[in-house]
């Protein structure tokens, strides 16, 4: 378990000025997401066009690792068709809650995330954007 | 005046040896969650199930019969603990949390009509707000809340205007899990009491810190975990006059809490046995008797002023650190510190100080309504003190609050 896995300073950049903080007057899907144990709490909204996602943009409060894994999802599901959005998401809890899978090579930034692997207690601050997305769409994949 | 010897006090503890990858020792301020266990609770676990296992009230060889006496021995320590009138006023139970919702229940049977009231303060863990929330669905009761002032007090003078002829019970902490408050109880519970209202003690966080005495205090329940306790978890009780507890109907059905039982009824066992169905777990009671021992080794006025001092210390040392800022300020306290690092939520300071090997507890501390009083949208960070604890610890605890600055540089 080493610090410099969790906070890494990509992930402190995106805490910092995250990418997409903003609600979206033209959202075709939205939800909202918390953690009632600790207080993290984020609304996703989300514009479908054609089957495309088109924006995606968050706000709310969380901790570090929320607030960024929730920056870094916006970045990476943008533009997506809604189906590669949903298998990417649901890809990316399991790889972020199992550590035997193995580590994809075309993750990204993303790959700063995997350090909540080692930290379990962690790991529901860093996937409450990815389960509210899907939320969010549930509607259209269900 | 004796001195209190926290570093001597560190060695009966053999968890507080533990050190990280580092070789960084724990600094354990999670007290209010659950305390270490001394060697002695630890050996007493081991030597029951090795020297003595057997069940408690029923059986007729010699370990049945130690097993009983060493089990109603802790009932008899704890009821001079707490100051009872009667060891049969102190009920074993699971803990804090199942007496809690015991009492709610059986106390809502047997006194609760439609249109009652109960009335909670807003310092409340969920444990002594939801059961009695249940009750208000079961029994058409309206749960009420006594606000807290600006600095985290109770004041007698806003009780004064929340009661009502319609309110039936007070369910108050003795002290606050998230601000240490410590509410004037004695003239609290004579206030209720004139309104001829019932006042149940929330006792989990007060029992390693204070001294208590029920009879003193007059309340009619009070409950208590032993893990809080520097003894076993899975073992908690609560108190109740005897005038009470007799009136009271059980809560579970099974072996031990009846008299005599026909294929389509039963009659009910006196106290405390009415409230005590099934095997209880009896190492852990037994457990707890020897924790009850070993914090009576204590001169109790050195024990509450040591930790104050250390409290003390530790918001004074708190204070200097940029960007940190201590919630509440109540006239009484005791045990915990909670506070805030501007602009880092409390999740990211808790793991980069546990980092340091300091185990420090962050979020809502089972205690929403009052995060919300307090506008803390993300929790607070909490540091909570026991017996072992140092001016050392604090020092430790502030240099890795300074560590958390340092990789939140912005």
């Amino acid at each position: 378990m080493n610090l410099q896995d969790i906070y890494q300073e990509i992930l402190l950049a995106h805490n910092e000025n995250p990418n997409h903080f903003e609600s979206m007057s033209d959202a075709t899907h939205q939800s909202y997401g918390n953690n009632p144990l600790c207080g993290d709490e984020i609304t996703i909204f989300v514009k479908i066009e054609n089957d495309i996602v088109k924006a995606v943009s968050f706000t709310g409060e969380g901790c570090a690792i929320c607030k960024a894994s929730s920056s870094l999802m916006t970045d990476t599901l943008c533009g997506l068709s809604l189906s590669d959005a949903v298998d990417k998401t649901q890809k990316f809890i399991q790889l972020l809650s199992d550590e035997s899978i193995q580590v994809p090579n075309d993750l990204g930034e993303l790959e700063a995330l995997l350090g909540v692997r080692k930290f379990p207690a962690r790991l529901k601050c860093a996937t409450l954007a990815w389960h509210t997305f899907l939320k969010a769409t549930a509607d259209e994949h269900r | 005046m004796q001195i209190f010897d926290a570093q001597r006090i560190r060695e009966d503890f053999p968890a507080l040896s533990f050190c990280n990858a580092k070789g960084q020792k724990i600094v354990y301020l999670d007290n209010s969650a659950t305390t270490q266990k001394p060697r002695c609770v630890i050996d007493a676990l081991v030597d029951f199930y090795q020297h003595t296992n057997a069940n408690v009230h029923r059986s007729f060889y010699e370990w049945g019969n130690r097993a009983t006496e060493a089990y109603e021995h802790t009932r008899a320590s704890l009821s001079k603990f707490i100051g009872a009138q009667y060891p049969e006023e102190v009920i074993f139970t699971r803990g804090a949390t199942e007496s809690i919702n015991c009492l709610a229940e059986i106390i809502g049977q047997r006194y609760f009509q439609q249109g009652d009231e109960v009335l909670v303060s807003e310092l409340e863990h969920h444990s002594n707000l939801i059961p009695w929330q249940m009750q208000q669905k079961k029994r058409g009761i309206q749960v009420k809340g006594w606000p807290i002032d600006a600095n985290g007090n109770l004041e007698v003078s806003a009780l004064q205007t929340l009661l009502t002829p319609r309110t039936k019970l007070l369910a108050i902490t003795q002290v606050s899990n998230v601000l240490g408050t410590i509410p004037n109880l004695k003239n609290i519970i004579a206030c209720a009491h004139a309104n001829r209202t019932f006042v149940l003690v929330d006792g989990a966080q007060a029992l390693a810190h204070l001294k208590i005495n029920v009879q003193d205090l007059n309340c009619d329940f009070l409950v208590g975990s032993s893990h809080k306790m520097y003894g076993p978890m899975g073992v908690g009780f609560f108190y109740g006059k005897r005038k009470w507890l007799e009136e009271l109907p059980p809560y579970h059905g099974g072996g031990t809490m009846m008299e005599s039982v026909f294929i389509d009824s039963f009659t009910e066992a006196g106290i405390p046995k009415r409230f005590e169905a099934g095997t209880p777990p009896i190492a852990d009671v037994i457990g707890f008797g020897k924790a009850l021992s070993y914090l009576q080794q204590f001169d109790w006025q050195n024990l509450t002023q040591y930790e104050e001092k250390v409290v003390a210390y530790a918001e004074r040392i708190l204070r200097t650190i940029p960007r940190v800022r201590l919630i509440g300020n109540p006239e009484k306290k005791t045990a915990v510190v909670s506070f805030l690092v501007d602009k880092i939520h409390p999740h990211d300071v808790a793991t980069i100080v546990s980092d340091q090997n300091v185990a420090l507890r962050a979020g809502f501390h089972c205690c929403q309504p009052l995060m919300h009083r307090l506008g803390c949208k993300g929790g607070v960070v909490r540091a909570s003190f026991g017996i072992y604890n140092t001016f050392e610890d604090v020092d430790r605890l502030a240099e890795a609050i300074y560590s958390v600055l340092t990789v939140f540089k912005s």
